[in-house]
């Protein structure tokens, strides 16, 4: 495994953990990475803004209004592609 | 000169406070309690009324703009709003004064209207104005005020006036205005039956935008008034009896048909649109249970928002649910205290706590997807002690429905008690002492450095000084009882938290130095800009996390940009 897979599953995870204690649902039992996260009401209008907000701080990076879509936050997968992106676009 | 905005009507909403930007003087936000809609402690929201007054007068053909200087001020920091204003061309400028927390900020911002365009007629109206009319004949900049629940003809017929260059004598109901200084009173004869008589267009209220942030929350009014006489609110029954110059008839509803027309022009948008169906409780349930349906075949639709005064029958709830099977339907309920003695002296009470706890289990049995609690200090025979009380009980019940969506929230009736509700009028007789009766002395009020000088009231029970200590020790409390109760999130605790600790160092440091010297000093005034500065930058309060500042349907979406830039850059240059 090289240093950026690493760095990759430590942002899935980071997400996930936020996720799990911060989501406006019971998610007792985890959330598969392909679960809708805005229909199952993990993510609702707030839970979108404190997110944002979280990875903002979390991995350094700045998330434009814009890019708040429903495509880069529908699923666990999504999601943390979309902030590895940003992450990778931050670093350069 | 850049081009302009022209219409025969410009709607014109203000700050509540001008120039909230420069402020550093007052903490912006101590009382605001905007949780039930995403604006700032400026109150950027303008009255549903004035799309009422847009699509109405249009359908005459009389051209209405709307412009919200609040909210322009707010996205952009460096704004010159005079020079915006020059920009501005219409025979008539309105504006609100529906709120009384906006009586210093209209009043301010017409007086720039009235120095750059001197020609317009300036109009006022809404429930504060209703109140106030003839005192506002006093401020030069004022030349009108419409009185009433619905000014839709009066407003017609003196935009047509002005438009066929009448400048006096103007023959339009309930206005009272100044012809050559002389004060004239048309009297308040237009009391119509059917309210707003029109259909809202919503349909290129949003921007285009793919963000989910964009919070498409919109809001039906089908009816005003109400058949309640609940004694703090100038919108009940006893209220409108003497200040609307109605008698039996106090709830004015829309007729069905208009907002059927109004549902059908909701938009598609990428995040499902919520709408807060307004003053629910005066709606008959056949009303009710079409509008329902009418908003679920929509299909754009996600989810609807209720007020109810009483615990609606479980039969009527289960047809709710039947009938919009595609929408989550929330209800709120305002008990106002946990102490039904004080709920039944607010004019609330018709249950006990056992009767709603049943009812919340019932409801949420057949699909009701949420209730929100609201309770509120500064109520008769409402002590610290029992608002605290009230927090406790809200944690048991928190604790009793442990996964539905059951919220309470509290908070103060700061800094105002409505003039024309039953205290105001009759304080002594409530056990409540008020201090500002006028509209100036409420305008001076708001930008004293002090907090408890704005209050225009205490009651026997609760002084002025408890009022501000008491509601940030129950904000607190209960936020951090729905942190417990996975109401919210650990990470908006912290915030919360630290933004009440935040607001208490500030408002005491301010009580203290006015004490001891009279005025505040200069390091303080820059904590106090710094806060002032932030607070804006979040669409809440104290309570809340960040939301977003655009997307809202009532934000401008008149002036164009190169309108701004123009104000904007010389604001910057100057
Ligand atoms: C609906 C409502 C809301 C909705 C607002 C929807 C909206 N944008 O209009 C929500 C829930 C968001 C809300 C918020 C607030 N509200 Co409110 N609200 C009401 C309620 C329940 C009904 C109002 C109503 O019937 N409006 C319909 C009619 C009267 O108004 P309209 O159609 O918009 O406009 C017509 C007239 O008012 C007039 N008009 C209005 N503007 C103008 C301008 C001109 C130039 C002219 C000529 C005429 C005119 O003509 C219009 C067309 O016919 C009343 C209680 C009641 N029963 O009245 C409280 C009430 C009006 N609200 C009140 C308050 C205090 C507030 C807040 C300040 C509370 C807070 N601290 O957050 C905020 C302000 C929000 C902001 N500006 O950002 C108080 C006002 C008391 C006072 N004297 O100030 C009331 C009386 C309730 C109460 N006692 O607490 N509110
Ligand atoms: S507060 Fe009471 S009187 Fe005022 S609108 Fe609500 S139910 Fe009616």
């Amino acid at each position: 495994m090289d240093a950026q897979t690493i760095e990759n599953d430590e942002v899935h995870k980071k997400i996930y953990d936020y996720l799990v204690e911060n989501a406006g649902v019971n998610v007792s039992g985890g959330i598969d990475p392909e679960e809708n996260l805005l229909d199952s009401g993990i993510l609702d209008s707030l839970g979108i803004a404190e997110i944002t907000e979280y990875v903002e701080k979390e991995f350094g990076i700045e998330i434009d209004e814009d890019e708040i879509t429903s495509q880069n936050y529908r699923t666990l997968t999504a999601f943390t592609a979309f902030c590895r992106e940003k992450i990778a676009a931050s670093a350069t | 000169m850049s081009s302009k905005v022209k219409a025969d009507l410009i709607l014109i909403h203000a700050p509540a406070i001008y120039d909230f930007r420069d402020r550093d003087d007052f903490v912006l936000g101590w009382y605001a309690s905007q949780e039930s809609s995403n604006v700032t402690p400026i109150f950027e929201m303008h009255p549903l009324g004035f799309l009422s007054i847009k699509s109405f007068l249009g359908e005459r053909d009389l051209d209405v703009k709307i412009v919200n200087v609040a909210s322009l001020m707010l996205k952009h920091p460096t704004l010159d709003v005079e020079k915006l204003l020059e920009h501005l061309d219409a025979p008539v400028i309105g504006l609100d004064l529906h709120w009384l927390p906006h009586c210093q900020g209209s009043i301010e911002v017409a007086g720039l209207v009235k120095k750059v365009l001197p020609e317009s007629f300036v109009v006022f109206g809404g429930i504060v104005s209703t109140y106030y009319a003839r005192e506002m004949m006093q401020y030069p900049q004022i030349d009108g005020v419409i009185r009433g629940y619905d000014t839709l003809e009066p407003l017609a017929e003196l935009v047509a006036q002005a438009k066929r260059g009448v400048r006096g004598r103007f023959n339009v109901e309930n206005m009272i205005y100044k012809d050559k200084g002389e004060v004239v009173d048309n009297g308040h004869s237009y009391t119509p039956e059917v309210l707003n008589d029109v259909a809202i267009d919503w349909s290129k209220m949003f921007p285009k935008t793919s963000s989910l942030l964009n919070m498409p929350n919109l809001m039906v009014l089908p009816n005003t008034g109400c058949q309640q006489s609940c004694g703090w609110c100038s919108g009940s029954r006893w209220a409108y009896q003497r200040m609307m110059n109605v008698e039996k008839k106090t709830v004015f509803h829309r007729r069905s048909e208009q907002l059927a027309r109004e549902i059908l022009t909701f938009p598609k948008t990428e995040s499902p649109l919520s709408v807060y169906t307004l003053q629910a409780y005066s709606e008959s349930s056949p009303r009710l249970l079409d509008y329902l349906a009418a908003v679920s075949d929509s299909g754009v639709v996600k989810s609807v928002s209720f007020e109810q005064f009483r615990l609606t029958k479980i039969s009527v709830l289960k047809q709710m649910v039947e009938v919009a099977p595609n929408l989550d339907i929330y209800i709120n309920l305002s008990p106002q205290s946990h102490d039904v003695e004080i709920s039944r002296l607010t004019g609330r009470g018709t249950y006990t706590n056992e009767e709603m706890e049943e009812w919340i289990a019932a409801a949420m049995d057949i699909g009701i997807k949420g209730v929100y609690l609201w309770y509120t200090i500064g109520m008769p025979k409402q002590t610290h002690e029992s608002v605290m009380e009230t927090v406790a009980y809200s944690a048991r019940l928190m604790e009793r429905f442990p996964n539905d969506k059951i919220i309470p929230t509290i908070f103060g009736m700061v800094p105002f008690l409505d003039p024309g509700c039953q205290w105001f009028e009759e304080p002594d007789q409530h056990g409540y002492t008020v201090f500002h009766r006028d509209l100036e002395s409420h305008r001076q009020s708001l930008t004293q450095p002090r907090w408890r000088d704005a209050m225009n009231y205490e009651t026997e029970w609760m002084k002025r000084d408890e009022f501000l200590p008491s509601m940030y020790e129950a904000m607190q409390v209960m936020a951090n009882h729905k942190a417990d109760y996975g109401r919210i999130t650990r990470r908006s605790i912290d915030i919360v938290n630290g933004r009440i600790d935040h607001l208490r160092h500030l408002t005491g440091s301010i009580d203290r130095a006015m004490e001891t010297d009279g005025r505040l000093p200069a390091s303080l005034k820059r904590e106090i800009g710094a806060h002032n500065d932030e607070i804006l930058s979040y669409a809440a309060d104290v309570a809340l996390v960040k939301k977003p500042l655009s997307g809202r349907w009532y934000d401008d979406h008149t002036v164009p940009r190169e309108i701004i830039d123009a104000c904007v850059r010389e604001r910057a240059a100057a």
